[in-house]
């Protein structure tokens, strides 16, 4: 049945390609494909409820022969979760995406299919050439997205990225493969030594799985193929394909090497190294993300480097490795996968009103747009865990279990990021929504992408109130690894430190709230100007070309801070190892360029040197 | 058997030397006259390739002599896959040359069979002599074919090949003589099972004369100074054609070097040693030297040195996995390099946008990396589970990086291609070559089962030094 399924998402794939120039329509194709993960989230919902009236008959795990391979393929409690987050979207991105484009797409909703084919594998995947075959489908098929984009840089970046990720996750199989002697995720862990190999292949492994989320310094693909690719997609591969990193190095830690592989490389505070390290690279990434991303002017790039800050939590989490760590990762990700979703939807709905990218040129669409802007609002809400939202139940695990372990490096370097979350979340907002009206003649985005947003911004309102429901989730997880659970109700989490119950949250805030309205209403007020705003109140001289606008250049001084650390780092490291590259080829090349008699005293030398080498 | 593998050589020499009679009734016409050979010939290796799939190898003896005396082809699980490879190929290839472009084409028409032919003929054959004939045919229906080219440098280029082929030839020629003198015998099973006779230093000269004279015509650095120069400058699907018969062809024969001639011998696990360094070093320069290459068919030159690297690598694991991989690559590297090289020229002439070909190039270049669900995949997938059995890591070290490299430069070059405003004229022609081509190469992939079940059974056999 899970094959079954597998091949009928591939088929509609085939024809949402072959309609794909016909019309924007053969994106029903890939809403229908959306429906067969819906399915089996459904008929593998590990709390009881609506599964015992109908069951569609998807077994538990299964193996396929493919002849030169054979495939296997289970459900485990995590990988229902992950499939929640990659499958669970899919079909309301596919129906935005109907509505984005306004001509026929081409190979569009077909390759979203096939990375959806990829994604669903790799979740559902139980050895590892079954996960590293679905794992190379769903990168490829998101090369033909990005290809789409046409943009050079994006186009090189994502590929040799995702080629050398797969080749480093690759290196690992193999190591495992020959220490194991099986591929099986089951039985890997119990065979796995504590060999300077395995630590190569973990490390190799991890950096594999690092590319996929977006993991400083492994990231610099994402900015570049986030900001020119089309919206729809992009929404996908941030809240979506970007989890599967995560989803990998998961695996790594409790199923392909095993925890107590890895506290045999030595602990710190009861915390691996390994794990400890991964946590490191994650806070660099939620800092120097959060930092990028408040200096950036183009919405795309900055929700790009936004997503990079937010994935870094969750390697925080999975590298921390305790129970409470471990929610707290993967409450990020659940929640990230929802709100990076919507946020990236709204700016595409932002962009297909107004055509416009960069902040500075944006402002006051809200006034026209109010759906999407609520939309956005309550995903920007969680993004910057605002409490009462889901986004706070997350970080506030987070921050518990890293206080809980005295890490005195990485729970400020969260916080800084948490409020630099907030500062750039500020400029989305006020950027683009509030603010200067500047596009009175706009109307609201489409229903068809109205809706979809909507349902995504669900889930957030869902966990927002039960956050209980999804630890119980988190639960079923921990147990699956053996691992011990976080006590909790539906309301409320409890920890050695402190409790969190949303009720008592919701109702402080509602309270809260209603002071806040009884005095708005009590007093006079009076409707202050955009430029006031700005200004706190002040009339300053007017300079030439002084924009009053909280879009431009906002938080200069911090700008000016920051900007001669962050100025790309990573990417001139990256350069800096393509230019030394090409300078060796270069040289190499002068050998083919040569005389044909050097050519000829070139074969000669290799003929003495073999002959040599033999006879030695 | 149904047919017999020496039709595959008969077939397009008569071809050839018949061709001229229709010389007078037009391009068109020989055309047509010279596909039909070549599309016989197809026929005839698909035939041949069930054959061997449903029945084992197939062998035949020229003119009723048997061996060790007469002449005699063997068809066994891997030169069956490559035949076909080939005659598959280099039918859909001729497809693509324009009469026009060509003249005189007939005389183009017996250059081109004469290399299919050749091509065939290196690899069904089992006498070392006559590997040396179907060598020398080869390299000069090549060496006219580069010289063909619209490029007129490539003249030049043809020239160097030439010198350095030569060079090549004599070393093959000094080596057979060398076993020859030795053992009297020239029948590759034969030598195979009697090389422990020769004495050690007359052993020794004769594998680094072969291994270096049949380097050159299999790409392997640094015996291979001609290969940017020419298909640099060759027409894509001259380049194309180089890639898929010869230079497979060549590959081949170091693999019946390797594993069948020298199968006897006392060193040969230095010798499996030394060709795996120079596999090594092959794909490292080959790759890092296309990375810093502008010229797109340069630089798919320098791909394609790396990828023989790469196969040379398979092969020398000398183990079942080894050669498994070292099929898929061959099967892999003909299809989507050549789809490649066909692309090219479209490339040179202002970029692929929106067009069935860019559509077509990126699929190559996916199965060139070796993306699952491609051919390529299932190489590199035994190649390094190959080199994992054996704890070669830096074997594996070595593909992961040049496979990082590779994915840069082919990326940088579809993004070029297909980001310039201005579309190239395709032929139709080419387009259903490059279908063809990258067809198989996902077909394989998909149904890798055919290729794997009957190469893994056929293994065993090859590596007793059998066929």
């Amino acid at each position: 049945m899970i094959w079954e399924a597998i091949s009928l998402m591939v088929l509609l794939a085939l024809l949402a390609y072959a309609t794909g120039r016909l019309s924007r329509y053969s994106g029903i194709f890939a809403v229908l494909a959306g429906f067969v993960p819906l399915a089996m989230l459904f008929d593998w919902a590990p709390t009881a409820g609506l599964k015992h009236l109908i069951s569609l008959g998807f077994e538990k795990s299964t193996a396929v022969n493919i002849k030169i391979a054979t495939l296997h393929f289970s459900i485990t409690p995590l990988s229902w979760l992950f499939l929640t987050m990659v499958g669970g979207i899919f079909p309301f991105i596919a129906l935005y995406a109907i509505s984005y484009f306004k001509k026929a797409p081409g190979g569009f909703f077909g390759s979203m299919t096939l990375a959806l084919v990829g994604a669903t594998g790799v979740v559902l995947a139980s050895d590892l050439l079954t996960f590293f075959i679905f794992w190379e489908v769903m990168s490829w098929s998101a090369f033909l997205l990005v290809v789409r984009g046409r943009d050079r840089s994006a186009i090189t970046s994502y590929f040799s990225f995702s080629a050398l990720s797969a080749y480093l996750i690759l290196f690992g199989i193999m190591v495992l493969r020959s220490e194991a002697e099986t591929l099986s995720f089951s039985s890997l862990s119990s065979s796995i030594t504590s060999s300077r190999l395995t630590l190569l292949a973990f490390i190799s492994m991890a950096a594999g799985f690092g590319v996929k989320g977006a993991l400083m310094p492994l990231h610099i693909w994402a900015p570049r193929a986030y900001s020119r690719s089309e919206e729809p997609f992009v929404a996908y591969l941030a809240g979506g394909l970007s989890k599967l990193g995560y989803y990998g190095i998961f695996l790594l830690f409790y199923s392909f090497v095993g925890v107590s592989v890895i506290t045999r490389f030595g602990t710190f505070r009861g915390v691996p190294y390994l794990g400890y390290s991964l946590a490191i690279f994650g806070a660099l990434s939620a800092f120097i993300g959060t930092v990028l991303a408040f200096m950036e002017d183009d919405l795309r790039k900055l929700l790009a480097y936004s997503s990079i800050g937010q994935l870094g939590y969750i390697a925080i989490g999975i590298g921390i490795g305790t129970p409470l760590a471990l929610s707290g990762a993967l409450f990020q990700a659940v929640n990230h996968t929802f709100f990076k979703a919507v946020l990236f939807l709204a700016a595409g709905s932002v962009y297909y009103r107004t055509g416009r990218w960069k902040i500075s040129e944006l402002g006051g669409v809200a006034y026209r747009m109010p759906f999407t802007f609520l939309a956005a609002l309550f995903s920007i809400f969680a993004l910057a865990a605002i409490p009462i939202t889901s986004g706070f139940a997350a970080k506030w695990l987070l921050y518990v279990s890293t206080v809980d372990k005295r890490f005195v490096f990485l729970t400020p370097i969260m916080l800084i990021a948490g409020v630099g979350a907030f500062l750039y979340s500020f400029r989305i907002l006020y950027g683009v929504f509030l603010g200067e009206p500047r596009y009175p003649d706009i109307k609201e985005a489409p229903a068809l992408q109205l809706i979809p947003m909507w349902i995504l911004v669900m889930p957030l309102v869902i966990f927002l109130i039960f956050p209980g429901k999804l630890m119980d989730v988190f639960g079923e997880i921990f147990a699956y690894y053996g691992l011990e659970g976080v006590s909790h109700t539906d309301f409320a989490i409890t920890t050695s430190l402190s409790s969190y119950n949303t009720l008592a949250v919701i109702f402080a805030l509602m309270g809260g709230l209603m002071v806040a309205f009884i005095i708005y209403v009590s007093r006079p007020h009076r409707v202050v100007s955009h430029y006031d705003n700005y200004l706190s109140g002040e009339i300053p001289e007017v300079h030439e070309g002084l924009s009053l606008h909280a879009a431009t250049r906002y938080y200069k001084p911090v700008e000016d801070l920051f900007q001669p650390y962050f100025a790309h780092g990573a990417e001139r490291f990256y350069h800096h190892i393509e230019v030394g590259l090409e300078g060796v080829g270069d040289g190499l090349r002068r050998l083919f360029k040569t005389t044909v008699s050097n050519m000829i005293y070139l074969v000669l030398a290799g003929l003495l040197l073999i002959g040599w080498w033999l006879t030695w | 058997m149904v047919v017999h593998p020496t039709l595959l050589i008969v077939l397009p020499l008569v071809g050839a030397f018949s061709v001229s009679l229709i010389r007078r009734y037009g391009g068109g016409a020989i055309k047509l006259y010279g596909s039909a050979y070549l599309f016989l010939n197809l026929i005839i290796s698909a035939v041949l390739f069930m054959e061997v799939r449903s029945g084992g190898e197939v062998t035949e003896r020229i003119a009723g002599y048997s061996p060790p005396v007469g002449i005699f082809l063997a068809v066994g699980a891997v030169n069956a896959v490559l035949v076909l490879l080939i005659n598959l190929f280099a039918a859909f290839n001729y497809l693509t040359f324009n009469p026009k472009d060509k003249e005189p084409f007939h005389r183009f028409t017996v250059l081109y069979l004469l290399g299919v032919a050749s091509s065939s003929g290196i690899v069904l054959t089992g006498d070392l002599f006559n590997m040396f004939v179907f060598f020398e045919i080869a390299a000069v229906s090549s060496y006219a074919l580069v010289a063909s080219s619209k490029d007129e440098r490539s003249v030049g280029s043809a020239i160097k090949y030439m010198i350095l082929g030569s060079v090549g030839s004599t070393f093959m020629l000094i080596s057979i003589a060398l076993i020859y003198s030795e053992l009297r015998t020239l029948n590759l099973y034969d030598i195979a099972h009697r090389i422990g006779e020769m004495g050690g230093a007359v052993r020794t000269a004769a594998f680094t004369f072969l291994i270096v004279g049949i380097g050159v015509e299999a790409e392997i650095f640094p015996f291979n100074g001609w290969v940017p120069g020419v298909y640099g400058r060759s027409d894509g699907n001259i380049s194309s054609f180089l890639v898929l018969g010869p230079s497979k062809a060549a590959i081949y024969a170091i693999l019946r070097v390797l594993i069948t001639l020298f199968y006897g011998s006392s060193s040969r696990a230095v010798m499996m040693d030394i060709a795996m360094v120079l596999g090594l070093i092959t794909l490292v320069v080959g790759e890092v030297a296309a990375l810093s290459e502008k010229d797109p068919k340069r630089m798919l030159a320098f791909s394609s040195i790396g990828q023989m690297g790469l196969i040379l690598i398979a092969i020398s694991l000398g183990s079942a996995a080894g050669i498994v991989a070292a099929v898929f690559l061959m099967v892999s590297h003909a299809s989507v390099k050549s789809a490649l090289f066909l692309s090219s020229d479209v490339y040179r002439q202002g970029g692929m946008r929106y067009t069935l070909t860019g559509a077509l190039s990126v699929g190559a270049v996916l199965g060139l990396v070796g993306m699952p669900p491609f051919a390529g995949f299932w190489g590199k997938w035994y190649l390094l589970s190959g080199a994992a059995d054996e704890g070669l890591w830096i074997v594996i070290a070595a593909v992961i990086f040049t496979t990082a490299v590779e994915a840069y430069y082919l990326a940088r070059f579809l993004s070029r291609g297909l980001s310039m405003k201005k579309r190239g004229g395709v032929k139709p022609t080419r387009v259903i070559t490059m279908t063809v081509m990258v067809g198989v190469s996902l077909l394989v992939g998909l149904f890798a089962s055919v290729i794997y079940e009957m190469v893994s059974a056929g293994v065993t056999t090859l590596l007793s030094g059998g066929i």
